[in-house]
């Protein structure tokens, strides 16, 4: 899509730029210029709306007052969807929209089951890759990525529970502190890279946007065929657990961010991927050796 | 001349295409993208979009709905139902924790609109669940949720005795693997409050839901409501409270005594007035059908002209909030006085001036000396 970038840059700055990521348009509005500059560095390859399209989620980030935009910039948001985030300081503005977007779907989408978990496709296979914090689901769901592999989400796996098709929300991925430098390396080039942020509570953060060809297939569905639950441990030794199918539903759950919401229909869908996919737990040490474990569980299990 | 019911425009209500749609949920059917946008907008800050499914879904209109806004009010109305669910298993929950209480245990607000499968209910959000005791069993019922695991929510000092000193309720309670608010009330306003009713009559015409719980009988639970709005509460965006009470009056109405009861009964609990404005906005906002007699003898109640004027000013500016919609230009300032001025006179209704005094300033000081863990 070509856009005139005055338009969109004049757009984000006043009424509001509206953007599609998968299933979802949110319409943003960003006061700080800087901001407006990483925001639209990070988020170049995504659907741009020019003429009217109905908004599932409105994010203005703003200053508090004068002060806080001129004297000691802080940047606050408002997702209108009772969230009380804490200002950061304006070098750190990207990290506030991108906590407000999550915050938006997290908490405002429930006609999808959602994972916290990477997804990932090749070849009409589903991977869903669910995780806590910190066991490198999202080094791992971008590392795929950039290994020919489309990018669904490093973060929110989307489940139609009706159809069981998995829906793609490729939004860039959060990479923090040690995975930065994997990811650097293994991408081969610095241009879909943020900047690194440092210092907030987690660390060093950056954001990679997923592969134009990835975004370019935004909205095409997938069956899920494979659940892998990841483990890094720096000095484990690399391994394959299978789950059974009681105890893949289980964990299915458990990272389910609206199941409880959803009630009935969730559970019919998780109880079906349990059964009809092959769940595994895998414990690797490095980015290599874990595309090496989820290759061979494709090449052993699937066809 | 002020004192006839629907009061002059002073803020087209008109103009608003929520209050249209409210009104008239056919109009859903037209709507373009712009339109959507519009009402989408507003019904989600006013916390109305899964009543807007509801109403779509009674009229057979869904299907026509855009997919897109389809989707969008999917999310609301899941949202809405698993609240109402949460509702209902801490009703039960709760019923567990009083089994060995024999007095009557009183539903009010959500839970018993849910409970007796009211119009009111249907794509109503609910967050917390309220129930009203009689006074002297406040301490047995609390000491009984707590053997049940119910935790306070509320760990200052000062609060704590605030509340059991002067409120019309407890504390707040929740369980701590739940986490959905229990408010146990011992009376409708706080005790300090003007107009705060007699609440044993309250109790003694209650209506049995099955062997413990109960609800206020019709009359009473839509006073309640009438109270709850426009005595005690926050009256910015509170159109989703007007409409609660539109659809009782729709509903109950229909029992051909309905109306004289709750006029008699507004006057033998001294509540006359706030029936009053809640007549009058439910009409002006929703075109509420409410009988002429009815309205007639309303009327009697209508505050002097000055003070009508201003609410018509406050209420005006606040129920519909300061939306991207309005065509009407609306200027901040009298809409954020009037919303602060609806709020001292919440709070100027519920203590006299000095206790008002010295809460206010305890509280405001309190920010500066205490810092909060």
């Amino acid at each position: 899509m070509v856009h005139d970038l005055l338009s969109i840059e004049r757009r984000l700055a006043g009424p509001g730029l509206l953007m599609g990521v998968g299933p979802i348009t949110t319409r943003i509005s960003i006061k700080f210029p800087s901001v407006r500059d990483d925001f639209l560095h990070i988020y170049k390859n995504y659907p741009l709306y020019d003429g009217p399209q109905i908004i599932d989620y409105y994010l203005n980030v703003y200053a508090k007052n004068l002060y806080r935009r001129y004297l000691r910039p802080q940047v606050s948001i408002n997702t209108l969807m009772n969230d009380d985030f804490v200002p950061l300081p304006q070098s750190m503005g990207l990290l506030s929209v991108e906590m407000g977007m999550n915050w938006q779907v997290a908490f405002g989408c429930k006609t999808h089951v959602l994972f916290h978990s990477g997804v990932v496709e090749k070849n009409g296979i589903g991977v869903i890759i669910p995780a806590i914090s910190g066991s490198g689901k999202s080094t791992l769901s971008a590392g795929l990525a950039y290994d020919g592999w489309r990018f669904f989400s490093d973060e929110f796996g989307m489940l139609d529970a009706q159809t069981g098709d998995l829906y793609p929300y490729p939004r860039p991925v959060s990479l923090k502190n040690d995975s930065i430098a994997v990811m650097k390396d293994w991408v081969g080039s610095d241009e879909p890279f943020s900047r690194e942020y440092e210092g907030t509570p987690k660390g060093t953060i950056c954001y990679l946007r997923p592969p134009v060809s990835s975004l370019e297939k935004m909205h095409e569905p997938v069956k899920p065929r494979v659940v892998i639950h990841p483990i890094y441990s720096p000095n484990a030794k690399s391994d394959i657990i299978p789950l059974t199918e009681t105890m893949a539903f289980f964990r299915l759950v458990r990272s389910s961010a609206n199941y409880g919401d959803i009630g009935a229909p969730a559970f019919r869908a998780l109880a079906k991927i349990a059964k009809e996919c092959v769940s595994f737990e895998i414990t690797y040490s490095c980015l290599e050796e874990a595309i090496r474990l989820v290759n061979k569980i494709i090449d052993e299990n699937v066809e | 001349m002020s004192k006839e019911i629907r009061p002059k425009k002073i803020l087209d209500g008109d103009h608003n295409l929520l209050l249209q749609v409210l009104r008239k949920p056919q109009l859903m059917g037209k709507l373009d993208t712009p339109g959507w946008n519009q009402l989408l907008f507003d019904a989600h800050i006013l916390n109305l979009r899964a009543r807007l499914a509801h109403d779509a879904e009674t009229l057979g209109l869904w299907p026509e709905l855009p997919d897109k806004v389809q989707k969008i009010l999917t999310n609301a109305k899941i949202d809405t139902a698993s609240r109402q669910r949460k509702i209902m298993w801490e009703m039960n929950r709760v019923r567990r924790a009083l089994y060995d209480f024999k007095e009557k245990v009183i539903l009010v607000k959500g839970a018993a609109y849910i409970a007796r499968n009211l119009k009111c209910a249907e794509g109503r959000d609910s967050v917390d669940l309220d129930i009203l005791v009689a006074k002297k069993h406040l301490d047995i019922v609390e000491n009984h949720l707590f053997m049940a695991g119910y935790a306070s929510q509320i760990l200052d000092d000062y609060d704590q005795q605030y509340y059991r000193e002067w409120a019309h309720e407890l504390p707040p309670l929740v369980h701590p693997s739940r986490l959905v608010e229990v408010d146990v009330h011992h009376t409708i306003l706080q005790v300090t409050n003007k107009l705060s009713p007699n609440i044993d009559l309250m109790i003694s015409s209650s209506v049995a839901l099955d062997g413990q719980f109960h609800t206020l009988c019709d009359e009473d639970m839509l006073l309640h409501s009438i109270v709850h709005q426009f005595v005690d509460g926050t009256l910015k965006s509170s159109l989703r409270n007007l409409l609660e009470q539109h659809d009782m009056m729709g509903e109950f109405g229909e029992k051909p005594a309905f109306w004289t009861n709750f006029m008699d009964r507004a006057e033998a609990l001294k509540l006359s007035r706030p029936v009053f404005y809640c007549l009058r906005y439910c009409v002006y906002f929703l075109n509420t059908p409410i009988p002429d007699d009815v309205m007639a003898r309303a009327k009697e109640n209508a505050p002097g002209w000055i003070v009508l004027k201003l609410m018509d000013l406050m209420i005006l500016r606040t129920m519909v909030p300061f939306g991207v919609s309005d065509d009407v230009k609306r200027s901040k300032w009298t809409d954020f006085l009037s919303t602060n001025g609806l709020y001292i006179r919440s709070h100027w209704l519920r203590m006299p001036p000095m206790m008002l005094l010295s809460h206010l300033s305890r509280k405001f000081f309190r920010r500066f000396f205490v810092r909060q863990t």
